[in-house]
């Protein structure tokens, strides 16, 4: 456990704290960009959908950043410890991170005295936001650059604004259009995606 | 004439060797830093998304549908009027919806944040709205019913004529004063960057076009935009989108392309200067960049330059060229250049962030989806023609230009400069070098 926690700090301290500032600079300069005040179910969702999944980007994307460097990645594959026990520390780190933000959000939504249920909202936003996510992980994980990461995980982003049609179960922001079911799809989608993407740097040799 | 760069870095030629030496080597590194582009995923996925964005976009134009205008039409398009009147009657109609529905579109800081009223707030701006058109809210709502209830069966199409012709007169004695007064009463329960400031409302409210007035915006089109110029300029507002964003992908991963492949040393030791090797790997990339733009544009206009023939008039050929030139040319410029700057500065992919987040605030951030340049990065022009208004805008849109081309080769410079400085310094910026690879080495 003790080498797990090492591992996680390590990373948190050398790769992944500008992650962090810049979700905390998210949450920040929130009140620029999104209103918390008396928001009605759609104006609620559409500020967890179209603001708040940004957190999905920046935390899960870059969770492979120090296998980029070869020499890190050669190090961790010659080691008895596998893969997948270094990555899911940082996984875990993401997603309370992703819960606690959205936790926030909502929080202050409801202290602006918003109207929606809170409960099925923050399910809904913490699915969304890990599946947007998971999308930036896998791309990154299979091609081990965080940059096509990012890109990839901002192009489907950008794809649901105008395309979301083309996208099916698998779409963003359906519940700022009253669609709350979808929930089970993003969470299959992101354990899918973010279990593939750790076999994938189980399996693969770049 | 053959030349060995490597006598160029021994110092044995004489200086108009030395020029052609220099040209010889900034041709081998450009061609390099265009093969490694061609080698890059990032890019393929960049001309993927670009091709298919465009053709998304430019689709729902349709060049069959493009008539010559004929008198007794039932609808000729839509124009902005600047009729006091018809400003007022439009504004207040989009008071009277917001109200109704306490839902208020803002762009603050360039993004779009949905403001709503509190009960005390939604009764000022009652208030406000009855000091303009003399009528309670609950009669200004039953004649925004009356009004939509007339379209209420009909499709999307007949309901956005229905919004576009919804006025509310203001009342008798009422002037564009009273009228500037009251909205910016509003803009203060609002905030900042609402409809109701007077840059945007003097810019928004459309009217339906007369026969004559859509005779003379296609003899424009003819004339003065000789069909394709137009066309492209339409292109040009899509692409810019993309290209606000996408360009940076790849600048950051070709600026990176060293530091993964540990590189940089040996790049440092080469005898070419840094301004060759920077200034070489930037234009490569631009020209990357822009080659898949002007290749997309090319083919989006020949059913335009077509059908300008059966019009009786010569399309501009080199539209596909000059237009994304001035327009699109030098914002990819600029990303490229930004991404070029903070990665050579921070040896990071910070620069995606920040240019991801400017990249959307400008584009959120329009006001009107046609002019308004000022100095935003994306230039939108969400029409196809208005050569009249196009002309009165020109010289604020090559200001824009000519700005971020400035800064582009600025952003250049800095990055040569910044170059240099870590080329004497033998490593990067940072002062502390952490040995990652120890410390992961000893937890495992």
């Amino acid at each position: 456990m003790e080498k797990y926690k090492k591992l996680t700090v390590s990373f948190v301290k050398r790769q992944y704290y500008p992650h962090l500032l810049l979700t905390l600079l998210l949450i920040v300069f929130s009140g620029g960009f999104v209103s918390f005040k008396a928001l009605e179910e759609p104006q609620a969702a559409k500020v967890m959908e179209m603001y708040v999944t940004f957190t999905g980007i920046l935390l899960f994307t870059p969770l492979f950043m120090p296998e980029q460097d070869k020499e890190i990645w050669n190090l961790e594959r010659s080691k008895s410890t596998s893969m997948w026990k270094v990555y899911l520390p940082r996984v875990l780190l993401a997603l309370l991170v992703c819960v606690l933000v959205t936790l926030l959000f909502v929080g202050l939504m409801k202290k602006g005295g918003g109207h929606f249920h809170a409960g099925i909202l923050l399910r809904g936003a913490c699915c969304e936001i890990l599946f947007l996510g998971s999308i930036g992980f896998f791309a990154s994980a299979v091609t081990n650059q965080v940059v096509i990461g990012y890109m990839a995980a901002v192009v489907y982003y950008a794809v649901n604004i105008g395309g979301g049609k083309f996208l099916g179960r698998f779409a963003l922001f359906k519940m700022m259009q009253g669609e709350y079911g979808t929930w089970t799809y993003w969470l299959f989608g992101a354990a899918v995606l973010l279990s593939g993407g750790i076999l994938a740097r189980e399996k693969m040799r770049f | 004439m053959k030349i060995d760069v490597g006598y160029f870095a021994k110092g044995v030629w004489k200086k108009s060797e030395k020029k052609e030496g220099k040209k010889a080597m900034f041709g081998a590194l450009f061609l390099k830093e265009c093969r490694q582009v061609l080698k890059s995923l990032v890019y393929y996925i960049y001309v993927v998304v670009f091709v298919l964005f465009i053709n998304s976009q430019m689709s729902s134009e349709s060049v069959e549908e493009l008539q010559e205008p004929v008198p007794g039409q039932t609808y000729y398009g839509e124009t902005v009027t600047q009729d006091e009147t018809l400003i007022m009657e439009g504004t207040l109609a989009d008071l009277v919806q917001d109200v109704c529905h306490n839902s208020f579109a803002t762009y603050p800081l360039g993004f779009y944040k949905g403001v709503n009223l509190t009960a005390e707030e939604i009764e000022q701006a009652e208030e406000i709205l009855k000091n303009c058109t003399g009528k309670s809210m609950d009669e200004l709502k039953e004649e925004m019913e009356e009004h939509f209830g007339g379209y209420a069966q009909n499709g999307m199409e007949v309901r956005m004529e229905a919004a576009a012709s919804y006025r509310v007169p203001v009342k008798e004695g009422f002037t564009y004063e009273d009228f500037e007064t009251a909205m910016e009463e509003v803009c203060h329960l609002v905030g900042r960057g609402s409809f109701y400031e007077k840059e945007s409302y003097e810019n928004r409210v459309y009217v339906p076009m007369t026969y004559e007035q859509a005779r003379e915006e296609f003899d424009a089109l003819c004339t003065k935009d000789n069909l394709t110029r137009a066309y492209i300029r339409l292109f040009c507002d899509y692409a810019g989108i993309v290209l606000a964003i996408l360009p940076i992908f790849v600048g950051v991963s070709g600026a990176l392309r060293d530091k993964r492949a540990k590189v940089q040393q040996v790049m440092f030791s080469k005898p070419a200067s840094g301004a060759l090797i920077v200034v070489s790997r930037y234009l490569a990339n631009l020209v990357m960049l822009i080659l898949p733009v002007v290749i997309v544009a090319f083919l989006q206009q020949r059913p335009y330059y077509d059908k300008a023939k059966e019009f009786g008039v010569q399309g501009d050929m080199w539209a596909f060229l000059t237009v994304p030139g001035v327009w699109l040319l030098p914002e990819v410029m600029i990303v490229l250049a930004f991404a070029f700057l903070i990665t050579e500065l921070t040896d990071s992919i910070a620069a995606i962030f920040i240019q991801v987040a400017w990249g959307i605030a400008s584009l959120f951030g329009a006001s009107t989806l046609v002019g308004n340049f000022g100095l935003r990065l994306v230039a939108r022009w969400n029409t196809f023609g208005s050569a009249e208004l196009y002309d009165t805008l020109k010289e604020e849109l090559f200001l824009n230009r000519g700005y971020y081309f400035l800064l582009a080769v600025i952003c250049v410079l800095m990055t040569v400069i910044i170059y240099e400085i870590k080329r004497k310094m033998g490593t990067n910026l940072k002062r502390n070098h952490y040995p990652f690879e120890e410390s992961f080495g000893k937890a495992l």
